[in-house]
């Protein structure tokens, strides 16, 4: 009794730190429908910014406490609601679930960008806001208590009897209450139910903020990487509340947190056992919770009671392809493959060889990603994990029986797949059997119940399976051997032969991926997605296809585990496959498409080349994870992707510009194709020949001398500037030519404002010498063509659009939005024109004065995605006045006509 | 056309990437030398899983690239950091910087390198490319098997098993024999008048296998092991069990092989527990922004130093009393690893200058295995690159602090004399008889007796 009594003294205090979140988690989850998994990175931002108050600024306490949990927590709660949250009431759980995931990752290290990478060492404690000293320890009745832990429980304490205060005793708290009851009765009874959101919103980062403030004095320390788990044990609270019981969630923390106190007492402190069991209790006790407690399973996810007739995602993107572009498209796709092929194995260095291998080891793991969420319409947190399942095996049978390295991956894939069948099983089987003994039907896990299973698993693998010396030695892992025959130098660099491998396995992968998914399997799972019963009804057998799905996905992701492994020459249990990656891969893929082998490769490129990019350009590698997990923001918008919706765009566009030339071509025929009609390429050659010229320059004179040429800004710009004043003088041609037309009036005044401010900048680098290497001319001839283009590229379609509107169009060419990405661009060019010049050791990637590449080429590299987003632009935008100058009133553009005949030849529904 | 343009472009930048690289891998044996600079690059991991300030390795290196190019550079040639990447401490991020430092950035040696992660370590060797770095892992020796065979050997009695990467230098020397009885944490239990320990380790295996030294140390010389946990992960947030399993069998010292965060833990959840008197020792974390910050929470802790005290400052040697006015001088609080990177970079210049003028990759490694008793001018008692260097020592030698009320006091040495040293092979019965180092003028070095 003692030793329980000891137990609850000192586990009730993190018990209600948990408790803290998983009542805000609840608080948003029934009153906006959003599980915001996000919730323990807000508390982490709390306590950092009360940790830089208090104890790096030396603020009061009573300060930081006010401004973090009064003023930071509800206005980031009022921000994400919103900013982001409240557009996604009647979005389906995928988009609510990955824009939480995208805000879990990104958050900690935007924090920590701001607030430094080291953990903050002796957070301060709240407890001398109650008039006692931090270290004061208190024994009651011979149990030692410190006044810390003492702090937490009272405040806890305090925070729930207000809030069951305000529940029973406002109006809003009311109507809180009647949100979780049922939000639609609530919307009939006239209350406005954004408003309520908005305020359980910022109640609930109240909570955050507070058990932010209170762990960390419990942890010892203010570290993201612990915050970020905090959300699993907030989450099996919540659990034991059904997700919507407020007191249930509340015991249900407190249990959490004396049963982790507990539990080295019970299995011995500094067992084997403890040691892989003990931090994994909070992933064990949900995943139990998730697929054991059959109540749980049975009470849905929040959704819209339309959810279940959302048209279907659109089409492919290249089923909007003509004919002839079809034909175009896979002869040029032949054609880059055998050259990319040829230039890789020729002279492409090594390490670009062994970074485009990483990727494509990588792209097979998200293959996996493409079957389980693309095809299948669930999300799997645990892709990691099954990827670390055929990692380990390949490196034991390599190593212990010495099957040959690649026939072991092969075998590491099936045990990754028998390991997903295996994972399905006991997630739907075992519950369906306990079920069937005791006479009741039980459901399968699925949406995101599913997902949070998978994360549960994830992480209890991560510490229970993979750090067993059994399964990867300990922490010491595997060392493993790439093939013999890829070793050596004799015809091909080694690094080379195991790239053609690895593209050799990516593609059979990748084709197969494409089979499945054309194929009866991937249609099945196409109408399980629909929906379950309809396909139950057409005779689809829902166990065989799950399991099906499990194991394909599992095998996949086992398989390209495996060639990580290989690729790196050793797998490793934390290092290799850590569980985080799971969730950091799944927002990438299904961001950038998860439903193509194009999103696959796109985003193991993305993954690679950005990290490499921002640490050639010296910026901090976590960029690179908040950039994904920002970019997961834009999965509500395009639920399909990205890459996806940009190709189609980009299809849909060259479609619409054949349809142009052909109406051209009868115009001209006829003798009466209107005057302003200029064929893009008239355009894009002469701004396209300086940069091109300028590489080509390069390059030649360089290969003449056999050694990379000094760039000399003068030469530069003998090249650049005639494109440039080219491009200047079209812009001011075309913005004359659409005020002709009805256009916005003020663009010449508009035009001149940007040049102004692009000589004030340029003034502004050149006074303060932020760019060593070039004077006042060279920073004006930046500045000014720069102002001037920064506001052409939003100004010429925003004239088009006006026209279009004016002559009653349905849709115009172009949109404004179509200027985004080269202004942005313009910002970037100039941050980094900045950054090269003023960084130390950053300095040396400025291409001016320090030769060519190596160490120049980031730059150029980010100038050349300029310059393709410049000369999309302008290609754009001559094609829109080539509508303008063909069309007329009764004029249909020819892509509402592709668009139509598409959406009546395809169930999949109309492009965007 | 746009998607063909897209495509040219892009095919264009590759080959041109590609064409970069593959001029650029053109061998010679002094890459990164040009007229006027030598050009070096580091790595470091300012995010890790520990709480130790890598990153801080980049400013001892550029500091003392400072002071050396004021004073003209090293054979006319300045010294360059030119790159400053972060593994993020990583295996793969590791291997990955590290081929980016050889292979594009073109460096002459790699340093500082500062990461818990040496995965790197077989490529640099293999590629014969000088590397100085803090040395805190295995891979500064060989392979794992290849660090177990020379501490098999070496606890064995043969003192003349060597690392086989004898291309890269750490701080300490290259060999870490963590498994070997670690003195210093007996050596202050017995100063102090205590026989209860307890160790704590991170689960991590230099972490585990340094607990078997102190495990040996403890048996040898009458320390009574009363609590071990060796469960400990990264970033462990409980220890109400192991504090209350400690306090019932009485420990009264605590030996860890943790970075200063983990053991600061252990000893708050102590101060939480209502127990304040335990002695603790600390490896790492010397350095005064931990003073600063966390001053008479710090009372009771003993440091094991490998170099000078900064705080000791009778005698102070030049080179000390230039490094620190270096960090001043930048407005950076000294740290190990700063000081670290300020003897790498020492270190490296000293080689370079032996060498000789036509200097190589290959001639500086040769030059800094032939440095016999290289002290880094007064910074750290001596090291023998052709012996100590990649193997076993004839003496341990360590300088300590404990911080009293805020303020870090030199211990168990004498004035102008920090260093406690003990024979290491084999080690002593007791340890009643230390010498002390730097020897005074006239004194008989008792090490050179001890010489294999």
């Amino acid at each position: 009794m003692d030793q329980v009594i000891q137990w609850v003294i000192e586990g009730a205090p993190v018990g209600c730190v948990y408790a803290l979140v998983a009542v805000g988690l609840v608080l948003t989850y029934k009153t906006s429908g959003v599980f915001n998994l996000a919730f323990s990175a807000q508390a982490f931002a709390a306590g950092a910014v009360f940790y830089e108050i208090v104890a790096n600024q030396d603020q009061p306490l009573w300060f930081g406490f006010v401004i973090a949990v009064f003023v930071f927590g509800p206005l980031f709660g009022l921000l994400l609601d919103r900013a982001l949250f409240r557009y996604m009431r009647t979005a389906s759980w995928q988009v609510k679930l990955v824009t939480a995931l995208g805000l879990l990752i990104s958050l900690p290290e935007i924090v920590k960008f701001f607030f430094g990478q080291q953990p903050g060492l002796a957070p301060p404690s709240v407890a001398p806001l109650f008039g006692v000293d931090a270290f004061k320890v208190f024994d009651i009745g011979g149990y030692v208590v410190s006044a810390d832990r003492m702090a937490t429980v009272v405040v806890t304490l305090v925070a729930v009897v207000l809030l069951g205060l305000m529940f029973r005793y406002t109006a809003v708290g009311l109507q809180m209450r009647a949100v979780v009851e049922s939000p639609r009765m609530v919307e009939l009874a006239g209350v406005d139910s954004d408003r309520v959101s908005m305020v359980s919103w910022m109640l609930s980062s109240v909570f955050a903020s507070l058990a932010g403030i209170l762990l960390a004095p419990l942890y010892f320390e203010l570290n993201g990487n612990l915050y970020t788990l905090l959300i699993v044990a907030a989450i099996a609270a919540a659990a034991v509340g059904r997700f919507s019981s407020i007191p249930l969630t509340l015991v249900g923390g407190l249990l959490m947190g004396i049963g982790e106190r507990g539990l080295p007492d019970v299995i011995g402190v500094t067992s084997d056992f403890a040691q892989d069991l003990r931090p994994s209790f909070p992933f064990l006790l949900l995943f139990v919770l998730l697929v054991f407690w059959p109540k749980l399973r049975e009470s849905r996810a929040v959704t819209d009671p339309l959810a279940g007739v959302d048209p279907p995602p659109p089409s492919m993107a290249h089923e909007y392809k003509d004919a002839a572009l079809q034909r175009a498209s896979k002869i040029m796709f032949a054609v880059f493959i055998g050259v990319f092929l040829l230039v890789m194995v020729t002279i492409v260095s090594p390490l670009w060889v062994t970074r485009i291998t990483d990727a494509l080891a990588l792209a097979v793991v998200f293959l996996s990603i493409t079957i389980f969420t693309g095809l299948g319409g669930q999300i799997s947190l645990a892709q990691a994990t099954f990827a670390g399942f055929g990692g380990f095996a390949m490196a034991n049978f390599a190593t212990d029986l010495d099957v040959p390295v690649l026939l072991a991956a092969v075998i590491g894939a099936v045990i990754a797949a028998a390991c997903g069948a295996l994972f399905v099983l006991l997630i739907d089987g075992l519950p369906a059997a306990i079920g069937r003994l005791r006479g009741r039907a039980v459901g399968r896990l699925s949406g995101l119940y599913l997902s949070l299973a998978t994360l549960a698993f994830a992480l209890m693998a991560e510490r229970v399976i993979f750090r067993r010396e059994e399964i990867s030695n300990g922490e010491f892992g595997i060392d493993v051997k790439r093939p013999d025959f890829v070793t050596g130098d004799d015809f091909l660099h080694h690094d080379r032969k195991w790239f053609l491998v690895v593209f050799a396995i990516f593609a059979i992968v990748g084709f197969a991926v494409i089979l499945i998914r054309k194929g009866t399997t991937g249609r099945y799972l196409a109408a399980l997605r629909g929906s379950e019963t309809a396909a139950a009804s057409i005779g689809i057998n829902a166990t065989s296809l799950r399991i099906t799905m499990f194991a394909l996905s599992a095998g996949v992701a086992g398989l390209g585990g495996a060639l990580i492994g290989i690729s790196q020459g050793k797998v490793e249990p934390v290092a290799t496959y850590p569980a985080l990656f799971g969730v950091v891969w799944v927002v990438l893929v299904v961001t950038l498409g998860s439903r193509t082998v194009d999103g696959a490769v796109n985003a193991a490129l993305g993954f690679i080349v950005f990290q490499w990019l921002l640490e050639a350009l010296g910026f901090p590698p976590t960029i690179a994870v908040i950039g994904f997990g920002l970019g997961a923001i834009t999965y509500a918008r395009h639920p399909e992707g990205i890459v996806e919706f940009q190709t189609r765009k980009s299809i849909l566009r060259t479609v619409r510009q054949g349809a142009l030339a052909t109406r051209a071509k009868e115009l001209a025929a006829a003798g009466t194709l209107p005057e302003g009609f200029r064929p893009a390429r008239y355009v894009v050659l002469p701004v396209l020949a300086g940069p091109l010229g300028y590489l080509l320059y390069v390059l030649g004179r360089s290969a003449i001398q056999g050694h990379w040429v000094t760039v000399h800004s003068g030469t530069l710009l003998l090249f650049i500037v005639p494109s440039l004043v080219f491009l200047l003088g079209w812009i001011v041609l075309s913005d004359h030519r659409f005020r002709r037309l009805g256009g916005v009036q003020r663009g010449p005044l508009l035009l001149a404002a940007g040049g102004g401010a692009g000589a004030l900048m340029g003034l502004l680098f050149a006074s303060r010498d932020w760019v060593p290497h070039a004077g006042l001319l060279e920073c004006l001839l930046v500045g000014v063509p720069a102002g001037i283009a920064g506001v052409a590229f939003i100004l010429l379609p925003v004239h088009v659009q006006m026209i279009a509107r004016r002559r009653g169009w349905l849709t115009s060419p172009i949109t404004w939005h179509d200027g985004r990405a080269p202004l942005g661009f313009v910002l970037i060019g100039t941050y980094l024109f900045f950054r090269t010049g003023v960084e130390p050791g950053v300095s040396d990637a400025s291409p001016i004065d320090h030769g060519f590449p190596p160490a120049g080429w980031p730059v150029f590299f980010v100038v050349s995605l300029f310059v393709i987003v410049w000369i999309q632009w302008v290609t754009a935008v001559q094609s829109a006045a080539n509508e303008l100058a063909v069309g007329g009133e009764s004029y249909e553009p020819p892509a509402e006509r592709v668009a139509t005949s598409v959406r009546a030849e395809s169930p999949a529904g109309a492009p965007a | 056309m746009r998607r063909i343009i897209s495509l040219v472009a892009a095919a264009t930048m590759l080959v041109t990437t590609a064409g970069v690289a593959t001029v650029g891998a053109q061998g010679n044996d002094r890459p990164g030398v040009t007229k006027s600079e030598i050009r070096v690059g580091g790595l470091a991991s300012p995010v890790s899983v520990l709480n130790v300030p890598y990153k801080d390795g980049f400013d001892g290196v550029q500091a003392y690239f400072d002071l050396i190019n004021k004073q003209g550079g090293v054979f006319g040639r300045k010294l360059k950091l030119v790159a400053q990447l972060d593994d993020q401490g990583a295996p793969s991020g590791n291997i990955r910087a590290i081929r980016t430092l050889v292979e594009e950035k073109k460096v002459f040696a790699v340093m500082p390198m500062m990461s818990n992660s040496f995965a790197g370590g077989s490529y640099l060797a293999e590629n014969n490319v000088p590397t100085f770095g803090i040395n805190v892992d295995a891979g500064w020796c060989g392979t794992t098997a290849e660090q177990e065979a020379v501490e098999a050997a070496v606890k064995a009695g043969d003192l003349s098993a060597q690392c086989p990467r004898s291309t890269l230098f750490g701080e300490k020397g290259s060999f870490l024999c963590f498994t070997c009885p670690s003195i210093a944490p007996a050596f202050i239990a017995q100063s102090k008048g205590l026989t209860k320990g307890a160790i704590f380790t991170y689960t991590h295996p230099s972490s585990t296998r340094c607990a078997e030294g102190t495990e040996f140390s403890f048996e040898k010389y009458g320390i009574d092991l009363v609590f071990e946990d060796k469960s400990l992960e990264f970033g462990f947030t409980d220890v109400s069990s192991d504090i209350q399993a400690m306090k019932d069998a009485g420990a009264e010292f605590v030996a860890t092989c943790m970075d200063f965060g983990g053991a600061f833990k252990i000893s708050e959840g102590l101060r939480q527990a209502g127990i304040d008197d335990v002695v603790f020792y600390a490896p790492e974390g010397y350095r005064d922004e931990t003073i600063d910050k966390f001053g008479d929470r710090l009372n009771n802790w003993v440091f094991g130093l490998s170099w000078w005290p900064w705080q000791e400052k009778q005698g102070m040697p030049k080179a000390v009393k230039q490094y620190l006015a270096a960090m001043k001088k930048r407005g950076i609080s000294p740290s190990e690893q700063s000081q670290a990177g300020w003897m790498n970079a020492m270190l490296f210049v000293e080689g370079l200058k032996q060498a000789g003028k036509d200097f190589t990759q290959a001639s500086l490694v040769e030059a800094i295995n032939n440095l016999t008793d290289w002290n880094y001018n007064g910074m750290r008692p001596d090291i023998d690159w052709g012996q100590d260097g990649h193997g076993a020592g004839r003496e341990a030698c360590a300088a300590y602090v404990e911080a009293v009320d805020g303020k870090f006091v030199p211990r168990f040495g004498k004035p102008g004399q920090p260093f406690v040293c003990f024979p290491e092979n084999p080690l002593p019965e007791n340890l009643d008889s230390p010498w002390y180092k730097p020897l005074k003028p006239g004194e008989e070095d008792p090490a050179a007796a001890l010489t294999p």
